[in-house]
């Protein structure tokens, strides 16, 4: 049973279950051909093995399905659905399929859809910078065909691996790239949509004239509706075929690498930048996102806290352990890691100084890729900016295991190792979305908190809310002691907003970190609302919406309308969207969180 | 991790799986191809989650934490496997999750609890009478006697031709001409003939750990009888099994293993081989993956899983993790480079993250529709790269990817292009 659902009694006999699965097994056959339905269980808990599904069940699995479908086309999906509509049981899509709310809620009774066989980019259209994508499209997939045309695609931080449709149609989806190419929500336009009783619709412009370029019109916008602020996490039907917008891109179709795993070396291209900005303070990280933001130089643009830079520059938990010691690393605060991809050498120039003209003023340095005497001024001046944070003694204890970092790049690329970290940010930011090493490495698992698309001030303010509450856990010794504050995140859209989530790593195999990382959700949510940092990242289902909802005029009343409107059967399992039996028959594992929650909360303070 | 591990042994480290399809695709950054940008030949053929490498971890974490049965419908997705490695790489670019080693444990368990799986029950019985799983008939010495060859009885170099050389009709030229590359390059060598043990590395795809581990004792002692210092396969297959199984069973130590292709390269380099043109053509070098990422050597651990800053994991001390980058990838490349009228084309997907041929027949049960479609896949990547010829030095590999060709672009051996082109 998941914390995020109500409790559900199933007074079904063994007799009663076998007998549904049969017969929905049976039409499913019938409709998408015997190699396309697994009913076998070993094969249906590859379905439940989850990301975070310990957070939810408190096990590693969700819920097994009645029933696993992958079907070929929209019409086979509308079918699924139909079927599940009529025989009265649930269903759950999935595209790429990375977390716990791909998964059912409730055992034996929920069609697992897998959309992968739905895999085709329809149509990229240059000219309009558009592209109609199916649900196993990835952001990685779909990048590497529009970079042929010079073109890019906005990359969820689930990472480049998960699908470009699930983060437009049904999640938030932030990313690196936010600064230039916004979110998944905004670069959705256009949508095929499975209701949740089978009939299919196209909200926007297909609806008139069956081209893919618009969301709102001249065809009827249900962008609202179909996926609000957060997205329905599948819980109002299926998702079949979508149009996102495509930006210019300016380097090349292919980066040249070099080196084998775990160490690449990726040749950063003329005309770009990469690497990393340090700053002395929060204010000062304050102000240089804001000029950043304003001033559109960057293509790619978020905040790393230190554990995850040294996790990207190491290949395991061992070597990590060893680097995170040097304090210049550890103490690396107030950074932000950059791309900048000029459109010709003028352009570059031009936002080379723009950017080292609003570093200078907020007293910072700089690392960028190359070998100039500017960048060894600037590297400089980076490394005075800490010196003058951690006082020269800690500056002093640094330089040992610095110089044997270098040392360690440099005797493997020449010269190049000086560019690693530069090469490493470029190839995350630019290709990769999520950094594995960054964050699932260190213990197995994290789960995030706080990021409330605000402004960068307040993002700020809730990372600083965010460390305080964490801080408690840390001391307890069941999440990763990355100092605390790991706040992750970025402006978007020219800094006209922006996002910082508190991460939390931990060892999902051990019960008590994963009950405590339950605590410190919802310790971080309560904190969210009580200091006013906005709506959590992780607000997403019904215990969510209860501290949420009436901060916010109400609007899990307005899901659950939406939810009642489209889905007289309930049969979209919408266990992490909206579930109007949640306050009045919680689950205890939700009411015990919340209460010992309550009983021991972490002290904040608030300097505004 | 010592030996053989079993599932038990893989569990801790496993269970980090965290779900994130990583192992379905290459490095995300070298991918350069949507329509070739698998890693899975069984993901990519069966599509179901429980066919990639993930999902077969978690089918093995399930079974052991005793959720469900393996059912014959699991036996099967968890066999239609070309055990190629790919999704162990892809993994452990970021991480140390052991996913091929899960892939063999689970095997070994369905084994040992279950006796074979149906569809292997005739390449053991095939085994059992022949002392290999290949369908052909005939004596390994068969090849060199077709010649004349009487190699030395005292060498320091072994040639290990292995059953696929010396038996596939279609390949006896190819091991001739590498007899006859390593005589041009004054290299002396002598052969087991049919002496020569099997390393039946089938046995680990089929799960039967035991007799694999009985064959590789007797293989390594009549390595040790025959003398010689160091070891040449000249089947990528052999090496990999030679260097990153057989060592769980038995020590190895004092054995130096070498492929053919990197010795034919020194060679090269020392101008002991030297080319003449050959006709112009593209040819793109395919990895056989016994050649790089499976041929990385094993490297035993003991120790101690520790805790440190809280939560963040280690190894006391650390454990060596094969990630795939010890593979021979450049001799091959590099010898192609050397002869003239060749010039090089190169795969979308190569090196440690190169898509697998289809595998051998042991290894994917026999499943037709995966090894076919797997090398129909690789066949288009290299027509889509605009290689006229595929090079490789693997039996399987060629047969594979020949039959897919279907005239479209020819596939070759390393050793018979070699030999054309040999002044």
């Amino acid at each position: 049973m998941t914390v995020f659902g109500h409790v559900q009694q199933d007074d079904r006999t063994p007799e009663e279950v076998t007998a549904l699965r049969e017969r929905v097994t049976r039409e499913l056959i019938a409709a998408l051909g015997e190699r396309w339905v697994s009913t076998d269980p070993l094969i249906l808990d590859t379905y439940t093995w989850q990301y975070v599904a310990e957070i939810a069940t408190g096990t590693n699995y969700m819920e097994r399905p009645l029933a696993v479908v992958l079907p070929a086309n929209t019409e086979e999906v509308s079918e699924v659905v139909k079927i599940c509509n009529r025989l009265g049981c649930q269903y759950k899509a999935m595209s790429t399929g990375f977390g716990a709310w791909n998964a059912p809620s409730r055992a034996d009774f929920v069609v697992q859809i897998d959309l992968r066989r739905m895999d085709r980019i329809v149509e990229i259209d240059e000219k309009n910078m558009i592209a109609v994508i199916e649900p196993y499209v990835t952001g990685n997939q779909l990048q590497t065909e529009a970079m042929k045309r010079r073109l890019n695609t906005h990359i969820v931080g689930a990472g480049a691996q998960a699908s470009v449709l699930a983060g437009a149609t049904s999640m938030m989806g932030q990313g690196w790239d936010g600064v230039s190419m916004g979110f998944s929500d905004r670069n959705l336009l256009a949508a095929e949509w499975v209701l949740p009783d089978g009939r299919i619709i196209h909200a926007g412009s297909p609806e008139i004239c069956g081209k893919y370029f618009s969301g709102d019109g001249p065809g009827f916008s249900l962008r609202g509706v179909m996926r609000g602020f957060g997205g329905a996490l599948g819980g109002l039907g299926v998702f079949t075929r979508c149009a996102v917008k495509l930006y210019p891109y300016h380097g090349p179709a292919e980066l040249a690498r070099q080196g084998q795993s775990p160490e690449y070396y990726v040749e950063i291209p003329e005309n770009t930048a990469a690497g990393v900005i340090v700053v002395d303070d929060w204010k000062a990280l304050a102000d240089l996102g804001y000029q950043l933001g304003e001033a559109e130089i960057c293509d790619y643009l978020g905040r790393n806290a230190p554990s995850l830079i040294s996790g990207i520059l190491t290949a395991d938990n061992n070597e990590f352990a060893g680097i995170y010691k040097i304090p210049l690393l550890h103490e690396m605060y107030y950074a932000l890691v950059y791309v900048i991809i000029g459109a010709d050498s003028a352009d570059f120039s031009y936002r080379m100084k723009t950017l080292k003209k609003i570093v200078k003023g907020l007293n910072g340095g700089i690392l960028y890729n190359g070998l100039s005497l500017s960048k060894f001024y600037w590297m400089g001046r980076m490394v005075n900016t800490l010196r003058r944070r951690i006082g020269l003694r800690p500056f002093l204890k640094s330089m040992p295991g610095f110089l044997k970092l270098l040392w360690r790049d440099v005797r493997k690329w020449g010269l190049k190792g000086l560019d690693t970290l530069s090469m490493l940010c470029y190839d995350a930011l630019l290709r990769s979305g999520l950094n594995m090493r960054g964050v699932f490495r260190f213990g197995g698992s994290f789960w995030t908190s706080m990021g409330a698309l605000v402004s960068w001030d307040n993002a700020i303010r809730g990372a600083k809310v965010g460390a305080q509450v964490k801080q408690k856990y840390i001391d307890k010794k069941v999440i990763m002691d990355d100092g605390a504050d790991n706040a992750w995140g970025g402006l978007y859209e020219g800094g006209a907003y922006s996002h910082l989530e508190e991460l939390c790593c931990y060892d999902p195999r051990d019960a008590e970190c994963r009950e405590n990382v339950l605590d410190f959700i919802f310790e971080t949510n309560l904190a969210c609302i009580e200091t006013r940092c906005g709506d959590s990242l992780n607000a997403i289902g019904p215990p969510n919406h209860a501290l949420y909802s009436p901060e916010c005029m109400n609007y899990d009343a307005w899901q659950q309308k939406i939810k009642k409107s489209l889905d007289e059967k309930n049969a979209a399992d919408a266990t992490f969207y909206t579930d109007p039996e949640f306050a009045k028959n919680p689950p205890e594992r939700a009411v015990q969180t919340l209460e010992r929650v309550l009983k021991n909360r972490a002290t904040i303070v608030i300097e505004d | 991790m010592q030996g053989h591990p079993a599932v038990s042994d893989l569990v801790a480290i496993n269970s980090k799986c965290p779900r994130c399809s990583l192992c379905k695709f290459p490095p995300l950054s070298v991918v350069s191809s949507q329509r070739f940008s698998s890693i899975c030949p069984s993901y990519r053929e069966y599509k179901f989650h429980s066919h990639s490498g993930g999902g077969r971890v978690v089918m093995a974490l399930s079974h052991e934490a005793g959720r469900a049965e393996l059912s014959p419908e699991a036996r099967s997705a968890l066999f239609a496997c070309a055990l190629c490695g790919g999704c162990d790489m892809a993994c452990k670019y970021s991480s140390d999750i052991e996913v091929l080693a899960m892939h063999y444990a689970f095997r070994a368990q369905s084994f040992e609890k279950l006796g074979p799986f149906p569809a292997h029950e005739g390449l053991l019985s095939g085994f059992e009478r022949k002392g290999h799983f290949l369908q052909e008939e005939g004596k390994k010495s068969d090849w060199a006697k077709e010649v004349g060859l009487s190699a030395a009885t005292q060498s320091e170099n072994l040639l290990f031709v292995g059953e696929r050389y010396a038996l596939f009709p279609e390949r006896r030229k190819s091991i001739q001409n590498l007899a006859r590359l390593l005589a041009a390059a004054k290299i002396p060598f002598r052969l087991l003939q049919d002496e020569e043990p099997s390393l039946a590395g089938g046995l680990l795809a089929v799960g039967d750990r035991k007799r694999f581990s009985r064959h590789a004792m007797e293989a390594v002692s009549a390595l040790r009888k025959a003398n010689s210092r160091r070891v040449v396969f000249a089947d990528p297959a052999d090496l990999a099994v030679f260097r990153s199984q057989v060592p769980r069973s038995v020590s190895t130590e004092g054995i130096e293993s070498v492929s053919a292709v990197e010795l034919l390269l020194r060679a090269v380099q020392k101008k002991k081989l030297r080319f003449k043109k050959l006709p112009a053509q593209k040819v793109a070098w395919h990895d056989p993956c016994g050649l790089g990422r499976l041929s990385e050597p094993y490297v035993a651990w003991s120790g101690e899983i520790k805790k440190v800053m809280g939560q963040v994991v280690i190894y006391d001390p650390p454990r060596p993790v094969n990630r795939g980058a010890g593979g021979c990838y450049d001799a091959p490349r590099e010898i192609l480079r050397k002869i003239p009228g060749l010039a090089p084309a190169e795969f979308h997907r190569k090196r440690e993250y190169a898509f697998c041929c289809g595998g051998a027949p042991e290894a994917s049960a026999g499943n037709d529709e995966l090894m076919k479609n797997t090398a129909a896949d690789r066949v288009e990547e290299a027509l889509d790269v605009k290689a006229d010829t595929i090079a490789t030095a693997c039996p399987q590999c060629e047969r594979n990817l020949s039959a897919a060709a279907r005239g479209r672009l020819q596939v070759r051996d390393l050793y018979d292009i070699m030999a054309e082109a040999l002044a």
